[in-house]
C-alpha cells in the first residue's frame, strides 16, 4: 500500500470520486484557497 | 413552515425548558406541532419570552413570515405540573440536567403519567440510555435525540439502548424527518455519540498545544478556521483521506499516536 491517492487510484477509498470528479474538487480547491488569499488581503 | 406529514398523532411534551429545550420546542412549533412543556426548575417561566425573541430573529432572516410568529409561540403551551403537561402526549423530549440519576429519576416521573406507548426522547449528550433507562418500566421506548447546535439545531443523533426497539428508532427518524431534523442514526451506544468524540479530539488538542505553550490561543483559533475553510467545504475530512493516502495518513497518525496505532488501512466504500 505504497501507492499513495489510495482511494483515487487504487478504489479502495471511502468514496468512488473517478478522475473527473476528482479534477473537479481539486479545481475547488484552488478557487477556495484564492478566495481565502483574497479574504485576508 | 408546516410539515405535511405526521409521524406521531398527538402533541409533544417537553420537560425542561432551557437553551436545548428552547431550540426542539422552536423546531417542533415549526413544523406544526403543540408542545407541552413543563421544567423541574424556573426555566419553563421564560420559554415563551425566548421563543418570541427567537422566532422574530428567523422572521428577520426570512425563514419565518413575520404574520406566523404567534402562531408559532402559540403552539407552545407552559404548564405546572408534570402530569398535566404530558398525559395528552404522543411523544416526550427531556432536556434537564446533564445528571444521570437525576434523568433515570425523571423518567420514573414520566412514565407514571403517560401511556405505554409514548415515545422518550434523551437530549443527553454523553450518557447511554441503557444507563438511563435501567429502572424504566418500558425501557423499549426510550432512546437518545442528541442535539448537535449553534444557534439552531444542526442535526440530532439518534442513539438507541440495549432495550430500544426497531419500532422506536424508525418512528424517531420519520419524526425527525417531519419537523426537518436532519437525523443521523449512530451505530453503536458510545460515550460521547459521534460528533462530540470528533470535535473533543480536535479541542482537547488545541487545548493541550495551548497549555505546553506550543501555540498562541488566537493564533491557533485563526488556522484552524482558515485551513477547516479551505479544504471542508469541498472535500470531507475521510474524502480528503482518499485523495491524500491511507497508508500516508495511516503513518502519520502511527507517528504522533504511537499508543493508538491504526493497523490497516480503511477499505469501506460509500454508497455516493
Amino acid at each position: 500500500m505504497r501507492d499513495g491517492r489510495l482511494g483515487v487510484k487504487s478504489g479502495h477509498g471511502f468514496y468512488d470520486d473517478n478522475d473527473q470528479r476528482v479534477a473537479e474538487l481539486t479545481l475547488k480547491l484552488y478557487q477556495v484557497a484564492r478566495q481565502l488569499d483574497s479574504d485576508s488581503a | 413552515m408546516v410539515s405535511g406529514t405526521r409521524t406521531l398523532d398527538g402533541p409533544l411534551g417537553l420537560v425542561g425548558a432551557g437553551y436545548i429545550g428552547h431550540l426542539f420546542a422552536q423546531q417542533f412549533a415549526l413544523a406544526g406541532y403543540e408542545v407541552r412543556a413543563w421544567s423541574p426548575g424556573t426555566s419553563v417561566r421564560t420559554l415563551h419570552d425566548r421563543l418570541r425573541q427567537s422566532v422574530s430573529t428567523l422572521a428577520e432572516i426570512g425563514v419565518v413570515e413575520p404574520s406566523d410568529i404567534d402562531d408559532v409561540v402559540g403552539r407552545v403551551s407552559i404548564h405546572d405540573d408534570l402530569a398535566t403537561a404530558l398525559t395528552p402526549c404522543a411523544a416526550v423530549m427531556e432536556s434537564i440536567v446533564e445528571d444521570a440519576e437525576v434523568k433515570s429519576a425523571c423518567y420514573r416521573d414520566i412514565e407514571a403519567v403517560i401511556g405505554a406507548e409514548v415515545l422518550l426522547w434523551s437530549a443527553t449528550s454523553n450518557f447511554p440510555m441503557t444507563q438511563l433507562a435501567a429502572g424504566m418500566a418500558h425501557p423499549e421506548r426510550a432512546v437518545v435525540v442528541h442535539p448537535v447546535q449553534t444557534q439552531l439545531i444542526i442535526f440530532v443523533e439518534v442513539v438507541a439502548g440495549e432495550h430500544t426497539s426497531e419500532e422506536t428508532v424508525t418512528t424517531t427518524m420519520r419524526f425527525c424527518d417531519d419537523v426537518d431534523l436532519r437525523a443521523v442514526r449512530v451505530r453503536k451506544e458510545i460515550p460521547g455519540f459521534l460528533w462530540n468524540r470528533v470535535w473533543f479530539s480536535m479541542l482537547r488538542e488545541m487545548l493541550h498545544l495551548v497549555d505546553i505553550g506550543a501555540a498562541d490561543p488566537l493564533e491557533l483559533d485563526s488556522i484552524v478556521q482558515t485551513t477547516l475553510r479551505a479544504f471542508v467545504p469541498v472535500f470531507g475530512p475521510l474524502q480528503m483521506t482518499d485523495l491524500i493516502g491511507h497508508d500516508t495518513l495511516r503513518d502519520i497518525s502511527n507517528a504522533l499516536y504511537p499508543n493508538s496505532r491504526l493497523t490497516e488501512p480503511h477499505r469501506q466504500r460509500s454508497n455516493s
